[in-house]
């Protein structure tokens, strides 16, 4: 066996104790890129094994946000009967839409927050850059989102809806959203290795915030003076965005501003907080 | 059994050097609360907050190429020692620098996903370890063969045996072409013909330079196939240097027989040879 090592391996690794403070970034991107077969195989085989033993296996993948659509669907209707067949049409469309995409927020904050609690097998085993459980259910989340992209637009299709050249804004908003929601991932991640009670607090939460967010409701359903408290809810911008896109109308651009903010705000904030207790949740979960 | 111990090392380059180390972490153990009102009992935490020194002050190095065992009672910090080692801890106090890519631990037996095959946790395993799948890929026929596992390599991991599982966790371990190689307590899982061709192996990566830091409490496979031994206690390393020596101090400390080691040493070199 010829097991020379190259030269480069020269060059320790080195490992001090220090305080807790941000580790030198650059080498610590190179690592995370460095890993990247590893969270796409990672993401491949969690998503292989989520639905095994079910007798419906990957349908589930599309069953699963359907069957929470219609349930959504049939309470908002309920409570609200649509005045006719085109109003009707246009309902289940804007909250299928809403429904699934709030669907990929949530699942990225939620999971994000079991993400290093979940690992503890591989992350105690290995040296692979921490960020890159969180980063793997990111990454499950946006092939979910993609594939229900896929069934929403057949919905739209059948539902003759419009389909206008303000969707080419669309990978934008998404883009935006997901590292919105992938800051808040690292945020809850870590707070969860902390304080585990976050893990349970976060079903809630994301549930509540469901319900404040323009999803089971449009932006003009909104009465005047709730409005102002909408400023606050950094997903309310996103859902404006949307609803505008998807109904063919120019979205604001004000609020795509807002979008980028808070995305730049969600990411910097997760980061920090991330890199700076990482080298601690080892010892924490040990 | 061929002793490997008389061998000089390859190089005297460092492999890993470890000054001062110290590892401290806080964990909560459970109190009984007997006394006071029940309201109060229950919002009263039954939990306790407890510092744990794990590793007090520990310093070495291994030259390239050889072969260090540790020996230590339980609980003496042989397992949080690789853990640093691998990168996985951090040091609270004191450094560690690592020449060389280090394999994962998954002679642990816990770095594994139970619900995937064994072909795949291969894979996952030479990720994990910086390698690229095709890398991986390349190398897991080799893997499987030596593991001696067949078509069970096919099967998820979950139904696999304790002895299968750490078979798996060398072959990947071991095959992979480390640097440095971390070998937690996986001689005594496996079966005793496993076991012999594990030493064999792990004799044949430390001739290819590859350096070697075995744990183990089987003493007689661990002495003869260590360069040097180190034995740990409470934390601390207590002494380091010919493996014999150091084994004999640490069956003395324990009030065991060295006597026995050697007979059953003579017992296993005869058993060796009839395989």
């Amino acid at each position: 066996m010829t097991n020379m090592p190259p030269t480069t391996t020269r060059v320790p690794t080195v490992y001090r104790g220090t305080a807790s403070r941000v580790p030198p970034l650059r080498p610590y991107f190179r690592r995370l890129f460095g890993a990247r077969a590893l969270i796409g195989n990672l993401a491949r085989t969690n998503l292989k094994a989520r639905h095994y033993d079910t007798a419906l296996g990957q349908l589930w993948l599309i069953l699963g946000p359907l069957l929470l659509a219609g349930v959504y669907l049939l309470l908002r209707l309920v409570l609200r009967p649509a005045g006719s067949a085109e109003e009707a049409k246009a309902i289940v469309a804007q909250m299928v839409m809403g429904v699934f995409v709030f669907q990929f927020v949530s699942g990225v904050i939620v999971g994000g927050g079991s993400s290093i609690l979940n690992n503890k097998g591989l992350l105690l085993n290995s040296s692979t850059p921490r960020m890159v459980y969180p980063a793997v259910g990111t990454a499950e989340q946006a092939f979910d989102l993609g594939t229900m992209l896929v069934v929403l637009f057949a919905i739209r299709l059948v539902l003759q809806q419009p389909f206008t050249a303000w969707l080419l804004v669309l990978p934008v908003v998404l883009v935006l959203l997901a590292v919105f929601s992938f800051g808040l991932a690292l945020m809850a991640a870590t707070a969860a290795v902390y304080f585990r009670d976050t893990v349970n607090l976060l079903t809630y939460v994301t549930r509540v915030w469901l319900f404040v967010t323009p999803v089971l409701y449009t932006v003009d359903e909104i009465p005047e003076n709730m409005r102002k408290f909408m400023a606050i809810n950094p997903l309310y911008p996103f859902f404006a965005v949307l609803d505008a896109i998807f109904n063919g109308v120019r979205p604001q651009l004000g609020y795509l501003v807002w979008c980028a903010g808070w995305a730049a705000v969600a990411l910097v904030l997760g980061l920090w907080y991330f890199l700076v207790k990482e080298r601690d949740f080892a010892l924490r979960i040990y | 059994m061929p002793c490997g111990s008389t061998e000089p090392p390859a190089t005297s380059e460092p492999a890993i050097r470890v000054e001062d180390l110290q590892i401290t972490y806080r964990t909560t153990s459970e109190r009984s609360v007997a006394n006071g009102h029940r309201l109060a009992r229950l919002l009263r935490s039954k939990r306790q907050l407890q510092v744990v020194e794990a590793l007090r002050g520990v310093s070495f190095e291994v030259p390239r190429g050889t072969v260090l065992g540790i020996v230590g009672h339980n609980g003496s910090g042989k397992s949080t020692l690789l853990r640093v080692l691998a990168g996985v801890l951090h040091p609270t106090v004191g450094s560690v620098e690592v020449y060389g890519r280090v394999t994962p631990l998954l002679s642990l037996g816990v770095g594994f996903n139970a619900m995937l095959s064994g072909r795949d946790n291969i894979i996952l395993g030479g990720l994990c370890a910086g390698m690229s799948v095709e890398e991986t890929r390349a190398k897991s026929d080799e893997i499987i063969e030596f593991s001696e596992l067949g078509d069970a390599i096919d099967r998820p991991i979950r139904t696999y045996s304790n002895g299968m599982y750490s078979r798996l966790g060398f072959s990947v371990a071991a095959l992979l072409e480390p640097e440095i190689i971390l070998i937690d307590e996986v001689l005594a899982a496996g079966d005793a013909g496993f076991m012999l061709k594990c030493a064999a192996k792990i004799q044949e990566l430390a001739a290819a330079d590859t350096t070697v830091i075995l744990v183990s409490h089987v003493l007689g496979v661990l002495r003869s196939l260590s360069d040097t031994v180190m034995w740990m206690k409470d934390g601390k390393v207590l002494d380091v240097g010919d493996p014999y020596e150091v084994v004999g101090e640490f069956m003395d400390d324990e009030g065991l027989d060295r006597d026995d080691l050697d007979r059953l040493d003579d017992w296993v070199a005869e058993w060796a040879r009839k395989l």
